[in-house]
This record gives structure tokens, sequence and C-alpha cells, in this order.
């Protein structure tokens, strides 16, 4: 019998992580995720590990880039005002290829904004978000089990591609408790890393840098970097497919909107609509093959969910490149839509597909 | 005293902090130049080298080598 | 055969430094080197570049490196730190590095105590970028932010870092010396040796300032530019040590 525990999102995040053999947690106190570094203060001493509450996020994410050209897995987490100051950070582990896992907790927005759960991170989140040319690995849990799951897949992937890999959770899944399979901590020795810094013992000196002043290092550096964004796009796509296959209305919607979807998406099939979800677990890379073959087979028309003014939606027009209505329905300032609110939308589009 | 230096000339920059430091007036700037445009510093008078190591102390580029006869 | 009585240290490779003719940075560097040939630290070395004239020190140094965001480089060091708790982890940082934009890493990795050994270079500006005034700039002085001299009530004064940090109880050495003059050298290099040993033997967080010239940004020669330093410079900043825990190694 599998053990599973009642667990709040942030909690089983952070369980994942030590569970992936992350041993080092920088991070700073703010709502709606402050169960992380709580969570960490307790157990790392546990493990052998090593929690520090640093000075701020600026401070956090320079201690994750340290951890992690040192050789170790590491991860901070954060909400969006933290997030912000991350960014700069964010765009140095990049320049410099260094893997680590992060987490934005959204919050409502912008400035300080509420202690609400929203979407309004996804432009920051997925396209970069600091300087430079460069993307994370966004993975978007929508229940506590993959809070775990996906904190340990992001080790292992941040870990082959040497990429960050960012948690783009809200406030709602890191709130929330739910029953958790409490998943086998790992056995196999962590990945070898030998571009490390760990002292220059027996071979030449390591340097771990972004900065190149000749003509083609940065481009060479950008050439690689790309690449590398190639092969993660090719093999690393991941997305749930709830009805989808053949529905005429494919709902687009990820993280805690996707929760409030799917019971709408029920109701209306149970009305006889012709109505599925497609919810990405991957935000980068994008499931855009996905949107292409539910077009193929029948889609008429999407509908987007998001807790913002609407930026996901934009990756789903740019899928579906004209060939089918895309609808937005959001909320914004930290409000959660509404079941009856999707509902209605879906029959609209039901009657606009007959006519 | 059998003491000698020997300047490595493509990494001296002739920033002169060595010249002033010799007690015996070793080191001077006699004009040649290096492939970096530096006119780097020579020692003209090694026979009277002490090796007393207060220029290689102040050279901020480690060019400087010192010997002693054995 | 003659004996090689002094010659550039291992730890440096030999590629050029690229700081400027005369500039102390590169005296600093070369003492570094030294030191860790002398205590045999090569392969247990780790340390942090600044953004500034230092951003590629690892050119020249011949152990592990990395870059760090500008300001950032105490908390880097303390990441790796953290994570290799036997290597000698040192931070090297400028004016602006470490005063200005690094002023909130700088402070807490001294008040967490973290066992990383930091080099500060004082040359009163921002050199890199062709002169600015830094935290460290002397009250008149000008710089190409302050044409007309640094005037106290619209730009505060000068900071002594040294003075202020050891304020801290996780500060264990504190050190204020200078690079311009032969006997101030070798002062120099007997504070960031016992900074490293202090290190290795676990005690904690030490802090070497290091007065340097910039002549270039000065408008000096180097010999003048070094004088400068030890007839005005001084005057606010003055030489010494300004904590000593050494005897925590003996517990």
């Amino acid at each position: 019998m599998e053990k599973r525990i009642l667990m709040k999102g942030n909690e089983a995040m952070a369980e994942g992580a030590i569970l992936a053999g992350c041993r080092y947690y920088f991070g700073y106190p703010i709502t709606p995720q402050n169960e992380v570094p709580a969570y960490m203060a307790r157990r790392m001493p546990e493990v052998g590990g090593v929690f520090v509450q640093a000075e701020s996020e600026t401070a956090s994410i320079n201690m994750v880039y340290g951890a992690s050209g040192a050789g170790a897995r590491v991860m901070s987490t954060t909400s969006s005002p933290g997030y912000s100051l991350m960014q700069e950070g964010i765009s140095y582990i990049s320049g410099a290829r260094l893997p680590c896992v992060l987490a934005n907790v959204q919050r409502g927005g912008p400035g300080l904004g509420n202690i609400n759960a929203s979407q309004g991170d996804y432009f920051q989140a997925v396209k970069g978000g600091g300087h430079g040319d460069y993307r994370l690995i966004v993975l978007a849990p929508f229940s506590a089990q993959e809070m775990m799951d996906l904190t340990m897949l992001g080790f292992d992937l941040a870990d082959q591609y040497r990429v960050p890999a960012l948690i783009l959770s809200d406030g709602i899944i890191g709130q929330m408790m739910e029953p958790v399979v409490l998943r086998e901590a790992r056995k196999e020795a962590l990945p070898e890393k030998p571009w490390a810094l760990t002292g220059a013992a027996g071979r030449e000196k390591n340097i771990v840098r972004s900065l190149w002043l000749s003509e083609n290092g940065v481009w060479d550096n950008n050439m690689l970097l790309q690449k590398t964004y190639a092969e993660i796009t090719k093999n690393e796509v991941r997305f749930d497919n709830y009805h989808a296959d053949g529905a005429k209305i494919v709902c687009i919607a990820y993280g805690s909107s996707a929760r409030i979807v799917r019971g709408a998406v029920d109701i209306a099939r149970a009305e006889g609509i012709s109505v599925g979800l497609l919810r990405p677990v991957t935000l980068y890379p994008y499931p855009s093959l996905e949107i292409d073959r539910l077009i193929r087979a029948g889609a008429k028309a999407f509908l987007t969910v998001e807790q913002s003014a609407g930026q996901m939606v934009e990756d789903v027009r740019l899928a579906v490149n004209g060939r089918v209505p895309v609808e937005f329905y959001g909320e914004l300032g930290g409000r959660q839509p509404r079941e009856e609110q999707v509902l209605e939308n879906i029959r609209v589009l039901a009657r606009g597909i007959q006519e | 005293m059998g003491a000698y230096i020997e300047i490595n000339s493509e990494l001296c920059k002739g920033c002169k902090l060595c010249i002033p430091e010799c007690p015996r007036n070793v080191i001077e700037i006699v004009g040649h130049f290096n492939t970096k445009g530096w006119q780097y510093a020579v020692p003209v008078r090694n026979e009277d080298c002490i090796a007393c190591k207060k220029c290689s102390t102040v050279c901020p580029d480690a060019c400087i080598t010192i010997y002693r006869e054995a | 055969m003659a004996k090689v009585i002094y010659e550039r240290p291992k730890s440096l490779t030999d590629v050029p430094m690229s700081y400027c003719p005369g500039c102390g940075h590169g005296t600093v560097n070369r003492l570094i080197a030294e030191i860790i040939d002398e205590l045999g630290l090569r392969e247990k070395t780790i340390a942090v570049a600044p953004v500034g004239c230092a951003v590629t020190a690892y050119d020249w140094f011949n152990f592990d490196c990395s870059e760090a965001a500008h300001g950032r480089a105490a908390a880097v060091a303390t990441g790796i730190k953290r994570v290799h708790p036997d290597k000698l982890v040192l931070s090297y940082q400028g004016d602006g590095d470490l005063a200005s934009i690094g002023m909130a890493e700088t402070i807490h990795a001294a008040n967490r105590g973290e066992n990383i050994t930091v080099i500060f270079i004082n040359n009163n500006n921002y050199g890199m970028t062709g002169g600015q005034m830094a935290p460290t700039t002397l009250v008149g002085m000008k710089t190409a932010t302050t044409p007309a001299g640094r005037n106290p009530v619209t730009e505060g004064y000068p900071i002594q870092m040294a003075e202020m940090l050891s304020l801290l109880p996780g500060v264990k050495y504190a050190v204020r010396t200078t690079v311009a003059d032969f006997k101030n050298i070798i002062l120099t290099r007997a504070a960031i040796k016992k900074a490293f040993q202090l290190q290795m033997a676990g005690v904690g967080y030490s802090f070497v300032e290091v007065l340097s010239n910039c002549n270039t940004n000065w408008g000096m020669d180097p010999l003048a530019s070094n004088k400068h330093i030890l007839d005005v410079v001084v005057k606010t900043f003055p030489l010494g040590v300004i904590k000593d825990h050494a005897w925590e190694a003996e517990k």
C-alpha cells in the first residue's frame, strides 16, 4: 500500500526536493510560500543538508548560483515580487549554464498586490524574464501531488540540460492540502558534473562565467543555449489531455485554473457538449504540437482560461496560427475564474459552432 | 654577489614602480617597446644586483624573476 | 647553476593581467597567488571574481573561479562555501561591488560569519567604468560624477567598511592595509596570509581592505598615485588591524 500523507502543496514541493537529493536551500520569506523555508529549516538539518535564510531574494538567487556552480542540487522558492528580484540572477544562471530548481508561487500583482493566487507572471516565467536570450524549463503543477512530482522531475531535467527549472505554482496550489503519495527518495548517485567548482585537483581549473569579451564568445554560448532549448522542446513537452481528443471545443488552462475548468468541462459534457481540456504541464516547452494535433482531430474553437489579463493565450494563438477562433476568459487581481462563467463561455462557443 | 634579474618584456607595462625601489639602480626604461606598446623596464646593471627582492615585491605584473648563482 | 630566488607564482597563468600599468590590483592579485602557492592551496581554492577591473581575473588565476553578478560575490561565495566548507573560498571585490550595489550581501555574509575571506580593493572610485564616485570617494575628491568634488551635504561621507563590518560579531579578522610602497606590500602580504590561515583553521569571516591606487582615473602616474595614498588617502582610511580574533583558532 502506497504511503499517502495529507500535505500542503508547498510542503509537498519541499519534500519532493529532499527526495530528489537536494541538500541546499536558500530562501527568503514571502507569502504565500512561507511554508517552504520553514519546512526546509526543519528538514535540511535532518538530512544533513544546508538551509540558509538569505537577506533577500536577490541574495538567495546568488547563493543558488554559487552552490550550483559548486556542483550541488540546490533550490530557492519565492512568490511574484521576490521572483522579480531574482531575474538578474536567473539571467546569470542561464548564461553560465547552471542547473537549479526554483519556484514562483504566484500572487496578485503588479507591485505588492495581494496574497491571493494569480497567474500574472506567465510572461516573466516563460519568456525568460531577465535580460538576454534564454528560457527556463517551466513546470505547472495543478495538485499537491504534482508539486512533489514535478519538483523531482525539475531536478533531473535541470541537471540533464544544465538549465534552471521553474515550478510555476500559485497561492491556491501552494496552500491546498491533499493526500500525496510519498515517492521514493533518489537512490542513485547524483549525475557527474565535471564542469563544477570543486577545487582544481588533478584537472585544469574550471570557470563559471557568462562574460566573454572576445568577438565570438557570447555568440558561441548563445548557439549552445539555443541548441539546448531545441532539444528540450523536442524531448520534454508534457501535458494532460482531459477528453480533448476529438473535442470540438478545447479549453486550455494550467494550475488552479485547470481545476476549475475541469469542473465546467464535466458539466458541459453531461449536457452533451463536445468539449475537453488540454492542460499544459510544461509551459516551456509549450505543447504547441499537441494543439496542432487537436485541430487536425476536429477542434473548432479554443477557450483559454487564466488568472490574468491574458498571457498564455498569446502562446495559444501562436500555435493555432489563425486556423480556428481562440477565445479568452480571465480574472484579474487575485480573483479566480468561476466555474459558471467558464461553463457559460463553453455554451456560447458551442452555440457558435453549431451555427 | 652573483645575483641577477630577468624582466619578462612582454608582461612588463613600464609602470616604473620598480625603478626607484632598487637600491643599486639596476633597472631602467631604455626606450624599447613590446608588442603591446609598453616601454618595458630592463635590467641594465645586473652586475650590481643583490637579490634584495624589492623590485619583485612592488611589481604589479609578476614579471620579474630573481636568480642567485649558487 | 643559478638558483631561483623569486619567480612568478604558479597560481598565476602566463596570461598578462589586464590592469593599467602600476595598478595595485596587479600587486594584490600577485600576492594572493604567492600565498596560495606558499600554503599549498591551489587545488583547494575557489575564488569569486567581481564586476569591475578584476572581472577577468580568472584568466590569470590558475584555480577554480566563478564570476558573479555585480555586488553579489559575497552571496555567491556563501553558496560555494556551504557546499565546500573545506575549501579556501575568497571573494575579491572593488568599491562599487562591495560597498554600493553589494552592500547588503557584504554585510549579511559578514553577519552570518561565513567562513570566507573577502578582499576589498579600495581605490576611492569606480575604475572600470571611468572613475565615477564610489561610497569610498574622499570628501572634495573630483570624479566623473562629482566634477565639483564630493559634497558631503548632497553625497554623504566616505564609508569605512573595515570599521563598520567589525561591529558584527561574525567578523573575526578585519584589517586595512595598502600596497602603496614596499613596506606596506609586505604587511598586506602578511594580512592576506593570516586571513587565509584563519579560514583554513575554521575561525570565521575575514576581511582585508587594501587601499590601492587608480592612477588612470586619479590622473596621476603610478609613483605619484601611491604617494597620494600615503599622504592623503590614509587620513580618511587609517591603516591597521581593526579586529583580530585569531586566538579563536586555538579553541
